[in-house]
């Protein structure tokens, strides 16, 4: 009952648009006038809206519109206005048509120029920083793309560091995000579709692929959820990760994002889907699965030895970071039989006077870690080494001295700590530290019976959930084992011949046998 | 139904904290129980001591300078049982006693003459103690005596022992499995290793832990028990090697031929043994082969033998299996004359076998098992001879090459 009014209620209140309904169907006059006044009336108190005239004859023939800010004025000047007022008009006006025409052909036909008959257009242009050019006797608008909106230059990433591997990283321009990714595929094969989102914020939406890899089926699927959304404003691509995902109920992450290009780049070679949303430098990345969470940018420019040795380790520091505080917990308190003797002794020496449970120890520790980590990011630089100086005295030194933590705890935590920040993608790691919390109020309810019942709750939910169809577990829940080569371990390049069975299928392979480096056989051939 | 799902799983949820919790148990109130001791009290009771971490005092970190204190102390109790003599103990006892880490057993020798069948199941039956113990029987002294001896080297007596049992080559902490298998089988009786107080220097009388020479506990030989699980008497440690190597439990062992005509060592380190069974044809009489085997490294020759000639090697080799089977055949005669009973688990080797002539075997066990002939023969090898050939001190001309 009450679902169904709720959907009225939606249903009423989507008519906020942008624009005025009246204005969204209006088309442009042949009279200057009349279309000055209905956009000066649009853009009313908008101080950043700037119209310039432009007098042939001692009459007013042409009406420059632009958002000051977001179009260059230095571009605006050369192309534009210099030869509109230096040139003047060609002779023989009445040799071409019209002066539209005649402006659109001979004075700046290097830009790009559209036409644009319809009011809304027109507005729309303006507003993405394009220059509309009303011309007297004109029912249509010239738009000329000028871009020009401040932007940051194209920097080293910052959440996602390599020791090796390219520098650069997406930035908040989305135009500088394309290029970004067509200078590495130089294929035409690359579609970058566009689409807007957003009722007041119009974001531009690009959704890339390379045609022939991605699977039809994925890329429509992400074009329908995508058209799905319904939102006043995208401010950053979590925006859209949260209306497109699977399961919403879920710490894990179903969808990877990326600041780096080369991250994108060799996702789309997978046959992935890419998503980017202009005014962030996160990029979306279709399907993720629970194994992307444990691949760094640098495994694949690393040798693939080294490779597979940090993915072990990495899966090492998971289960530690998920388990370790849990079964410290259990094992004292419920198991010190399980202890070796002679570490069972240290451990109750070290306890020896400490006034809470095991379990009380961990969350106080647990607690006082997450909110040490989260005021070192919160709070700003100069301040930020104060937090550590401090946390690491009070925690590691004072605590233990005055009795109320015990030294073990503290190496745990500690450890546990540290090995949450092993893997590579910062949102699974969130989960990880979120999950860690449940898994440590059972153990110290139920011990490691608590901890089993946690492990397999929390397998069941990760092998139920899925990215766009594939489950999160792929290759290793159903398991693909041809694709395991790239997923506990990495192996050598030329060894991996296909991509991605779910996303690339078996027909197509990526590199061609026989590519084994080595002496050439039967010796060298003159 | 759906109005309630929110009800029942705050239900559900009270019943994690409601419930579970009920054995949970901080390691501050535990008494960690590192061994325990079983006399006989004068009384004619049980008396059980055990010996308890003092976690305080364990404490390795920060300099704490000065005297070290101890890391443990002993405490004892006596009652009808075991239980009855916990149960008087926990009133000394300001923590519950935790058997978990239980590793050691020591049994007093009055009160492995008396048999320790009426009193043992407890150590079974309980689902803390662990099986993986060491069992010891303290020669001529009580377990609780034993229990006090600290060791400079180590936290605790009972780390001591299990350790010296280990490093010496012996069962370590599988001895207690052993006795129980020894126990529940027909072929073989058990047979416990035995501890006693000495020394660290030979001959004199030992004085506090931080003296230079202070009092030890010892590994002393094996003890010898019967069918009702009562001790017999006891071997030397020279007769326990033996009979771990004829039982194939041995780990190291070092042979030494006599000194009179250039005595050398050999280190075993690979070691074996298989008995064999047989059966005459005429009447059915059952005698057994030992066969020992063992190889290692040369530890010292004082002749002028040169190793790198194969003769010699053999020629010792022979000598060494000559002392290997002189002393083990000894060792067998010595428990068949003295004890009678089958603690290297020769009836067993027949229930493997022949186990259908085990059946009429089985029951008069302890009446063959002294009559039965024996043989011994070893088989020793020398891997690897040292840093040199023939020994530096021999000159040239004495060298036999």
């Amino acid at each position: 009952m009450f679902k169904t009014r709720k959907r009225k209620l939606s249903q009423k209140m989507k008519t906020t648009t942008a624009l005025p309904p009246d204005v969204q169907r209006k088309q442009l006059t042949p009279d200057l006038k009349t279309n000055e006044q209905i956009l000066k009336d649009l853009f009313i108190n908008c101080s950043d809206f700037t119209s310039r005239p432009i007098y042939v004859n001692g009459e007013l023939k042409i009406l420059l519109f632009y958002i000051e800010g977001l179009t260059d004025t230095k571009t605006l000047d050369i192309t534009v206005l210099k030869p509109l007022i230096f040139q003047g008009l060609p002779d023989g006006l009445n040799k071409v048509g019209t002066l539209g025409q005649m402006i659109e052909q001979e004075l700046f036909a290097a830009t790009p120029v559209k036409k644009a008959p319809e009011m809304e257009k027109v507005v729309n242009s303006i507003l993405k920083g394009g220059l509309a050019v009303l011309i007297d006797g004109e029912a249509q608008a010239l738009i000329l793309e000028m871009g020009g909106a401040e932007q940051r230059n194209v920097e080293e990433p910052g959440t996602e560091v390599a020791i090796r591997g390219p520098r650069d990283s997406f930035t908040e321009s989305l135009r500088t995000n394309t290029s970004l990714i067509r200078k590495r595929i130089r294929s035409t094969r690359l579609k970058l579709e566009s689409l807007t989102v957003g009722e007041l914020s119009q974001t531009d939406i690009i959704i890339a692929y390379i045609e022939g890899i991605a699977p039809n089926t994925l890329i429509q699927e992400v074009r329908e959820r995508l058209k799905r959304i319904e939102i006043d404003g995208v401010l950053e691509s979590e925006f859209i990760e949260e209306f497109i995902e699977d399961v919403p109920f879920t710490p894990f992450p179903q969808i990877q994002n990326t600041e780096r290009p080369d991250i994108v780049t060799a996702n789309l070679l997978e046959g992935r889907v890419a998503i980017l949303v202009d005014n962030t430098p996160f990029v979306l990345i279709i399907p993720m699965t629970f194994w992307n969470g444990f691949q760094a940018v640098e495994d694949y420019y690393e040798r693939f030895m080294y490779t597979s040795f940090i993915r072990f380790i990495r899966f090492i520091m998971f289960n530690t970071a998920m388990y370790l505080p849990s079964i410290y917990v259990a094992l004292t308190t419920y198991h010190p039989k399980l202890i070796p003797t002679t570490l069972l002794i240290s451990v109750a020496a070290a306890r020896e006077g400490v006034p809470f449970p095991a379990i009380i120890e961990a969350l106080i520790m647990e607690v006082v870690f997450e909110g040490l980590r989260e005021a070192g990011i919160r709070l700003p630089k100069a301040v930020g080494s104060a937090v550590s100086i401090v946390g690491a005295l009070v925690i590691g030194q004072a605590a233990v001295q005055a009795g109320i933590v015990s030294a073990p705890m503290v190496i745990v935590v500690a450890t546990t700590g540290i090995a949450s920040f092993a893997i590579p993608r910062y949102n699974l790691g969130t989960a990880l530290r979120m999950v860690r919390f449940p898994m440590l109020l059972l153990a110290g309810i139920f011990g490691l019976y608590g901890i089993v019942i946690g492990f397999i709750a929390l397998i069941i939910h990760l092998v139920n959930l899925r990215s766009f169809g594939v489950p999160y577990f792929t290759p290793i829940a159903p398991q693909i084992p041809t694709d395991i080569k790239d997923v506990l371990m990495r192996s050598p390049r030329w060894t991996n011949r296909f991509g991605p069975l779910f996303t690339f299928g078996r027909n197509k392979q990526r590199i061609p046998p026989g590519q084994v480096p080595g002496p050439q056989k039967g010796g060298r051939k003159s | 139904m759906k109005k309630y799902s929110a009800i029942r799983f705050c239900l559900c949820l009270n019943l994690l904290f409601l419930s579970g919790c009920w054995d949970r148990k901080e390691l501050n109130d535990r008494a960690i129980w590192l061994a325990t001791g079983w006399d006989v009290a004068e009384t004619g009771e049980i008396e059980i001591s055990g010996q308890i971490v003092i976690p305080a005092n364990v404490q390795t970190q920060g300099g704490s300078g000065g005297a070290s204190q101890q890391g443990f102390f002993t405490i004892s109790s006596r009652g009808k049982n075991v239980s009855d003599a916990l149960q008087n103990m926990q009133t000394k006892l300001p923590r519950e006693a935790f058997f978990g880490q239980r590793r050691v057993v020591f049994l007093g020798e009055e009160f492995a003459k008396r048999g320790l069948k009426e009193y043992f199941d407890v150590n079974q039956r309980a689902s803390d103690v662990s099986l993986r113990s060491d069992l010891f029987v303290v020669k001529g002294g009580k377990a609780k005596d034993l229990l006090t001896v600290p060791n400079p080297m180590e936290k605790s007596p009972a780390v001591t022992s299990l350790k010296e049992h280990r490093q010496s080559g012996g069962r370590g902490d599988t001895a207690y499995l052993n006795f129980l298998i020894a126990a529940n089988l027909d072929g073989i009786r058990p047979s416990v290793p035995v501890m006693e107080m000495s020394s660290s220097i030979e001959g004199e009388k030992g004085g506090k832990v931080d003296s230079p020479n202070p009092k030890v506990v010892q590994l002393a030989g094996v003890t010898v028990f019967n069918r009702n699980l009562k001790m017999l008497g006891y071997l030397n440690n020279e007769e326990n090697r033996d009979l771990l190597w004829v039982m194939g439990l041995l780990k190291k062992m070092t042979i030494s031929t006599p000194q009179s005509k250039g005595g050398s060592s050999i280190n075993l380190t690979k070691i074996d043994c298989k008995i064999e069974p047989i059966f005459s044809q005429k009447n059915d009489q059952v005698s057994f082969k030992v066969i020992l085997k063992g190889a290692g490294a040369l530890q010292e020759s004082n002749s002028g033998l040169d190793f790198e000639y194969s003769e010699n090697l053999k020629l010792l080799n022979k000598k060494f299996e000559k002392v290997a089977e002189k002393q083990v055949q000894r060792t067998i005669e010595k428990v068949q004359k003295e004890y009678g009973q089958d603690i290297f688990g020769f009836g067993e080797a027949i229930h493997r076998k022949h186990p259908i002539r085990w059946k009429t075997l089985k029951d008069n066990w302890d009446q063959t098992f002294p009559k039965t002939k024996i043989s011994v023969t070893a088989q020793i090898k020398i891997k690897r001879i040292g840093m040199e050939g023939p020994s530096v001190l021999f000159k040239d001309s004495e060298i036999k090459k």
